[in-house]
């Protein structure tokens, strides 16, 4: 064979060896590669992390005591139990002993030698059998008078000797007489077997099995792990390098796939790419449970606490069970789901956190009708529930009204700027200008459930798109808030304008692209954020984008409609202690909106009439507002009066004496109050 | 009645013997583990315990029969 030759049969590799090529990077040598490379948490990150590092101590503290209480609880019963057992187990104990000091592990030999007749074995092997009894006799007494003075003890001795002594024997000879199935300390946490570490081979496979072009069996060597498989939360988490030319998208999309390949239900792998990286990072969370099918966290303000708005309010846990909240301020939030997904849920969670904060000023429209957000109307400033024409207007009037007082407020902000840079940094309201509720310039949270119905209304839905949109864009820095819920996002029911503006987006399960893409912003779907991949049974888990640098998967709190209750009745509380309930809250008459100057109104329509019965009063005033006044009663009317100390009196109108009011009582309330001023 | 009682008690003293004492003295030999021969004044090896003197009860071999070779 010539040298050439052998080079040759050199350079053709074997099919399974890695070609070392010239240019291959020595990437763990050189110093720089090092010195940029991506350092590793000293300390374990959920040991770093306050509240994982509660969850944990938590977990770990109610699973300590759930074992303690269990077995407390059942002690009498084991005590029960042990002298049950007890006689069986002396008798086991017994004939262990006399097993061992009579060599009975030599009875088959000796057994058998007999057997064969073979005399001579037999006979060497009793002589064995004698040599070792010999030996284990002392031992054996030995024991037995150990056993004698503990009896006696039991039986002559002092109680504090014979009861622990007698307590102790019973256990042990219990637990020696227990029967296999049924021991007398059962577990008191049963360990759970479905519940395992995601190994490397599975986890390769399970991509295998997603048939992405690209990641066949024959690319399975290309498929590496960044960081070792570790727990991360309650499961755990890989960080994987897929082949070139495969995105961690493709397997985003192939979710369920995974999940089959995985043998793991397709609630428990939650795969999400890492841009930061690089498209074919794959970042897979495995749960040791389904999302879906664990408890949903409690909501933590339910008993206690209050928000700051400015901070951020809580919103829901990620798939890890960390919680995330959601900065509400300076951004607008838009929520969207298929029917059924946990929409007003999610609504009712961030309403809640909201209201919690005293200072924001709640405006509640729910064009759905089902009144599920009923429980906010005592702390709003207006509220609103229906399909019908009046409601949907209220609502188109609302957000026009904050059309102008997004300009109020900034040319407030202005005018406070230049009197003092100190109070106004920048120009944009802050807790300190907030807390000044003179100024105006406290939060405003305009929350539209079903805004398809508002946007899509032939008469008001273009103008209040229009709004909506310039709320969106200015309101933001002057504390004003847009928070939108659809269920079906499309063109026609959420203007492009509102869409592409809004900062923050809350997307559960939707059912396509374009859907998705709508809520979520346009590309979403093709950057590997995709609702799609939610199911049914995932209620309140979507994906949230804009509170945090990445959009993360949130599981929403859940709270019902007896727990927002709960929450509402504290904010109720707040509200009225600090005086901060105002518009219908309040008992004011509101309408779009506004504070409606009642005294005037019934200034206006009485004109130059001196005196007025109740029902014509008010037949004239629903004339003027008949959103507003036209279901009222003359009761309300007086009670609408009242606060201006007017009490209704006879009036005698063409010789008929009936129950009204009078001009000059209104014009001197209306000259009262301006003194007051 | 005390007949049968009486066999009871033997079947269970030979039952003790078989697994208490299971070798017997050899019949042939009176366990002497040697015979002489009939013509002549040597003696040969007894073929019934093959020179031990000692036979394995009827009663224990029948035991043995049961538990069968050894593995």
């Amino acid at each position: 064979m010539s040298v050439d030759m052998q080079k040759g049969a050199e350079l053709v590799p074997a099919e399974d060896k890695p070609v070392v090529l010239a240019d291959t990077p020595h990437e763990r040598k050189t110093l720089h590669a090092r010195l940029a490379g991506e350092r590793r948490p000293v300390i374990a990150p959920w040991l770093r992390d306050q509240a994982e590092r509660r969850q944990v101590a938590l977990l770990v503290a109610q699973t300590v005591a759930s074992v303690v209480g269990y077995h407390a609880v059942r002690l009498p019963w084991y005590a029960v139990k042990s002298v049950t057992y007890s006689p069986r187990g002396a008798w086991r104990l017994g004939r262990r002993g006399a097993d061992a000091l009579f060599d009975a592990e030599g009875r088959p030999l000796r057994s058998h030698a007999i057997a064969r007749q073979d005399i001579p074995e037999y006979l060497k092997l009793v002589g064995e059998r004698r040599k070792r009894v010999k030996a284990r006799t002392p031992a054996a007494v030995g024991v037995l008078l150990g056993a004698l003075t503990l009896a006696l003890l039991v039986w002559l001795g002092p109680w504090y000797l014979a009861w622990p002594i007698a307590a102790v024997a019973l256990g042990v000879l219990g637990r020696v007489g227990q029967p296999a199935d049924r021991p007398i300390v059962m577990r008191a946490v049963v360990p759970d077997q479905t519940v395992r570490k995601p190994e490397s081979e599975e986890i390769v496979k399970a991509l295998i099995a997603c048939r992405i072009a690209g990641m066949g069996p024959k690319e399975a060597a290309q498929i590496s792990f960044a960081h070792p498989i570790r727990v991360d939360g309650p499961g755990w988490r890989a960080d994987i390098d897929l082949p070139a030319g495969v995105t961690a998208g493709d397997v985003i999309d192939k979710r369920a796939e995974f999940s089959s390949g995985a043998r793991r239900p397709v609630g428990a792998v939650w795969p999400e790419g890492d841009k930061d990286v690089h498209e074919a990072r794959l970042v897979l969370w495995v749960g040791m449970r389904d999302m879906a099918k664990s408890k949903p966290a409690v909501y933590p303000l339910l008993k206690s606490g209050t928000t700051d708005f400015f901070q951020g309010i809580p919103f829901g846990v990620d798939q890890r069970g960390r919680p995330i909240s959601l900065t509400l301020f300076e951004t607008n939030l838009l929520i969207g789901a298929l029917p059924g997904a946990g929409k007003t849920a999610a609504v009712r969670g961030a309403l809640c956190g909201a209201a919690l904060d005293p200072t924001v000023e709640l405006h509640i429209f729910e064009h759905k009708g089902s009144g599920d957000l009923e429980a906010f109307e005592r702390i709003a400033h207006s509220y609103g529930s229906g399909v019908d024409d009046e409601t949907i207007a209220a609502a188109a009037a609302t957000i026009a009204w904050l059309v102008e007082e997004v300009g109020r407020r900034a040319g407030k902000v202005k005018e406070l700027r230049q009197r003092s840079r100190q109070l106004v940094p920048d120009s944009r309201t802050t807790r300190e200008l907030a807390n000044r509720r003179g100024l105006g310039l406290h939060p405003i949270v305009c929350v539209v459930d079903e805004c398809q119905e508002l946007f899509s209304h032939p008469k008001y839905g273009k103008q209040a798109g229009e709004d909506a949109e310039k709320v969106i864009r200015r309101g933001r820095a002057f504390g004003v808030h847009l928070m939108l819920a659809t269920q079906r996002p499309d063109k026609d029911s959420l203007p492009t304008g509102v869409s592409a503006n809004v900062g923050t987006r809350f997307c559960m399960r939707v059912k396509g692209q374009v859907e998705n893409d709508m809520i979520l912003g346009t590309s979403a779907y093709k950057n590997g954020i995709r609702a799609t991949m939610l199911r049914p049974s995932d209620r309140g888990i979507g994906y949230l984008d804009g509170s945090l640098d990445h959009p993360v998967i949130v599981r929403t709190y859940y709270l019902d409609a007896e727990d927002a209750e709960r929450v509402v009745h504290r904010a109720h509380e707040a509200r009225e202690a600090a005086g901060l309930l105002t518009g219908q809250a309040a008992g004011e008459p509101v309408e779009h909106g506004q504070v409606v100057d009642f005294l005037d109104d019934v200034r206006t329509v009485m004109g130059r009439i001196e005196r007025l019965w109740s029902e014509d009063l008010l037949e004239r005033l629903a004339e003027l507002r008949p959103q507003l006044y036209g279901q009222w009663t003359p009761q309300q009317l007086a009670a609408a009066f009242k606060p201006h100390a007017i009490t209704p009196g006879d009036q005698k109108i063409d010789g008929v004496n009936r129950n009204g009011y009078r001009l000059s009582w209104v014009l001197d309330a209306m000259a009262n109050r301006e003194l007051a001023r | 009645m005390t007949g049968a009682a009486l066999v009871g008690l033997a079947l269970a003293v030979y039952v003790t013997l078989c697994i208490f004492f299971p070798l017997a003295r050899c019949g042939r030999c009176s366990g002497n583990g040697k015979i002489r021969q009939p013509l002549g004044r040597a003696y040969r090896r007894c073929g019934g315990c093959g020179g031990s003197g000692e036979r394995v009860r009827l009663g224990r071999r029948v035991f043995g029969w049961f538990i069968g070779p050894y593995e």
